[in-house]
């Protein structure tokens, strides 16, 4: 893969921050620079200012945060003013916690002082928020008027579809374990990701880590982004954690099936202490992770209980994901998709949570409302398989795009990628977002127009098959997801919904 | 992977910067004459600006902690060690930013010209703040010194100078902590 001369790049607004401060780089160099280019350079002048305002105000917190942490929204409040775009209502909100030191986002904030190694908080401050949002989200936004499509905020990417674990039904076996993005395949989306203002990076799988050399060489490489990592664990030692120490830019989010038993009767036996132990290792080196669990009929009782979260609080998770069983591929098995009334205790539960534990936890099917619907289809990610298929979703694998043949930002133009541009959101209502599970008709209508080809290298599956599986879970679900949405969306709504259940119940 | 592996690509990096500028070498080029993967390359390294940081770290390891009474022949054992690598100094020095090398020569030479400040300062009664005052601009003196050196080409006269600075130092350093002592007292 070629390469310029580091010389070229200076001045560019993608140039990555600990390369630019050892060449003494605060901003553009406009002497320089060419008339035509004056806009980039302004975005990097702008920058270097959000970079300068950011250190300071982290600084501050960092010196004294059980002081400075309550003052932050006098700040804020002094900079963003009373201005229609101020928005006063979350200020507000965002002070009853930061004020409140038994808030309990406040104690998951204040955590990240206690808990986490001091250069890995810089970092994460700096790579995901500074630049995977203030400084990402910008440029982000100049790509979408410019080119008329979606632009991602994070890419989810398959290293490899190797795994060291044969865990019953999982989709990442699918792909067999044979295939691999290079290590410059990867470098290469990484440095396209980052033109488009990309700086978030999720690897998924197939076990990651399988490639754990070469993820710690691009969490080198490219020092500007933060990575997280999709992974089982089991190969999290005291090297590669020393080794995360060193990068300060990953961040693994393990998977659990819940306690021992249910972990181990999936994944095979002495997981689960393997998990234990690996967690143990992070904390001792005050590394960041969180965790994933994919909740079915069968398990979903159990991982979203209160024992359950109070014991991921208590392991040292920062953060809890929750993702919905999918009926992806020809032997996967509907009956584990969880009825109406388990995905309303869902629902109803990490909302609560949310309220109470000092975890930041989310449920990728029933938050829809906070990111506007379905975020698939590069509308804020996109997922690149280990064979270079670009597919819309980590769930969705239909694509008419191979990284290999096509450049990032060609893909995003896709046919099948433009479909989701112009189809999203598939729903009016958020909690029922995807154009599979909760909108079957919408999947089959983009897959059979763009010809949208299968990317289940093992068993590919027609989109009349998948969607089938979803039509009956669609009708089921709907009465609840219309309820829900008007009580939590207008009061009135609430009182008619509710009204026949209160009587009822 | 191997800890020779970075020490490899270290001397690598050396050899390159006899011809070039470091800015003129690309981390492709780097592995090609290395014989390494890329991938190698950045499990270590971030940059070739990573490998240039380890082999100062390298430099100043070999160089040990300098006694403060030796703190003029530190200087010396220094200088003429980065003046039997001239080319090599010049190539990596013309791809920084002057005040990015002075920002590091300070930080390394405070700590040296610290200890010799506090040293002439135990017979005087003078603040901690004081001492911090002398230490900083004579350090700040010191580095303009070396990067003008390096500037000019590394002249062997500089570093047979080096006699002279310290003298200048220590007269310096008595005078103006005499000064100070009696300010303090009045």
């Amino acid at each position: 893969m070629g390469e310029v001369p580091v010389r070229v790049l200076t001045g560019t607004s993608f140039l990555s921050m600990e390369t630019a401060r050892r060449r003494g780089y605060h901003g553009a160099d406009t002497t320089k620079t060419p008339q035509t280019e004056r806009n980039v350079y302004d975005m990097a002048m702008m920058n270097s200012v959000k970079r300068a305002g950011f250190r300071a105000l982290y600084g501050y917190l960092d010196k004294d945060p059980d002081t400075n942490i309550p003052k932050l929204m006098d700040w804020v409040d002094r900079f963003a003013g009373d201005g229609p775009n101020s928005f006063p209502d979350q200020r507000a909100a965002f002070r009853r916690v930061i004020e409140n030191p038994d808030n309990n986002w406040y104690r998951l904030i204040r955590s990240m002082w206690t808990d986490i190694d001091g250069g890995v908080r810089r970092t994460f401050f700096e790579n995901f928020m500074l630049n995977g949002n203030l400084i990402g989200w910008p440029i982000q936004e100049q790509a979408r008027e410019r080119y008329g499509c979606n632009i991602p905020w994070a890419i989810l990417l398959d290293p490899t579809s190797a795994c060291n674990l044969h865990c019953t039904g999982c989709w990442a076996a699918e792909y067999g374990n044979k295939l691999n993005l290079s290590f410059d395949e990867i470098d290469s989306i990484i440095t396209q990701g980052k033109q488009l203002g990309v700086y978030i990076y999720i690897y998924t799988g197939g076990e990651p880590l399988v490639r754990k050399d070469d993820l710690i060489a691009l969490c080198n490489k490219h020092s500007d982004c933060e990575f997280l990592c999709f992974t089982n664990a089991t190969l999290i030692d005291e090297d590669f954690a020393d080794q995360m120490l060193r990068v300060k830019n990953f961040v693994p989010a393990i998977s659990v099936e819940g306690f021992e038993a249910a972990t181990d009767g999936r994944r095979g036996t002495g997981v689960f202490q393997k998990v234990r132990r690996a967690m143990e290792i992070l904390k001792a080196r005050q590394l960041p992770f969180g965790t994933s669990c994919c909740y079915t009929s069968a398990n979903l009782d159990s991982i979203s209980s209160e024992e359950f979260v109070d014991q991921l609080v208590e392991w040292g998770a920062k953060f809890a994901w929750y993702f919905h069983y999918m009926p992806v591929g020809n032997d996967a098995a509907p009956e584990l998709m969880p009825s109406p009334e388990q995905r309303e205790q869902m629902y109803a539960r990490i909302r609560a949570y949310r309220n109470s534990k000092p975890l930041f936890l989310i449920d990728f099917q029933n938050d829809g409302e906070y990111v506007g619907g379905c975020i698939a289809g590069g509308r804020r990610y996109l997922h690149i398989n280990a064979n270079g298929d670009v597919d819309p979703c980590v769930f969705i694998h239909y694509s008419d795009s191979n990284i290999r043949q096509k450049s990032l930002l060609d893909c995003l133009r896709s046919p099948l990628f433009m479909a989701y541009h112009d189809g999203q959101p598939f729903n009016e209502n958020h909690l029922k977002p995807c154009p599979m599970l909760e909108n079957p008709d919408k999947l089959r209508e983009m897959v059979a127009r763009t010809n949208a080809a299968s990317t289940d290298l093992q068993s590919p599956e027609s989109a009349e098959h998948l969607c089938a599986k979803c039509d009956g879970y669609a009708a089921a679900w709907h009465p609840a997801a219309q309820r829900l949405w008007a009580c939590g969306h207008s009061r009135e709504g609430c009182a008619d919904a509710c009204a026949p259940r209160r009587q009822a119940g | 992977m191997p800890k020779s592996t970075k020490n490899q690509i270290m001397t690598t990096l050396a050899e390159l910067l006899q011809a070039k500028r470091l800015d003129d070498i690309t981390v492709t080029e780097l592995v090609e004459n290395c014989g390494i993967s890329r991938q190698a390359f950045y499990y270590h390294f971030s940059d070739l600006y990573g490998v240039v940081d380890y082999g100062i770290q390298i430099l100043l390891d070999e160089l040990g902690a300098a006694r403060p009474e030796d703190w003029h022949t530190a200087m010396e054992r220094a200088l003429t060690l980065l003046r039997e690598h001239r080319t090599l100094v010049l190539n990596v020095y013309r791809a920084y930013e002057r005040s990015y090398v002075e920002s590091h020569v300070r930080r390394w030479a405070a700590p040296l010209v610290g200890a010799r400040t506090r040293l002439a300062a135990r017979s005087y009664a003078v603040t901690e703040s004081q001492i911090a005052f002398m230490t900083d601009l004579l350090t700040q003196g010191l580095a303009s010194i070396v990067l003008s050196w390096v500037e000019q080409g590394m002249p062997s006269s500089v570093i047979e100078r080096m006699d002279d600075f310290d003298i200048l130092v220590g007269g310096c350093l008595d005078y103006t902590l005499e000064r100070l002592a009696q300010k303090n007292k009045r």
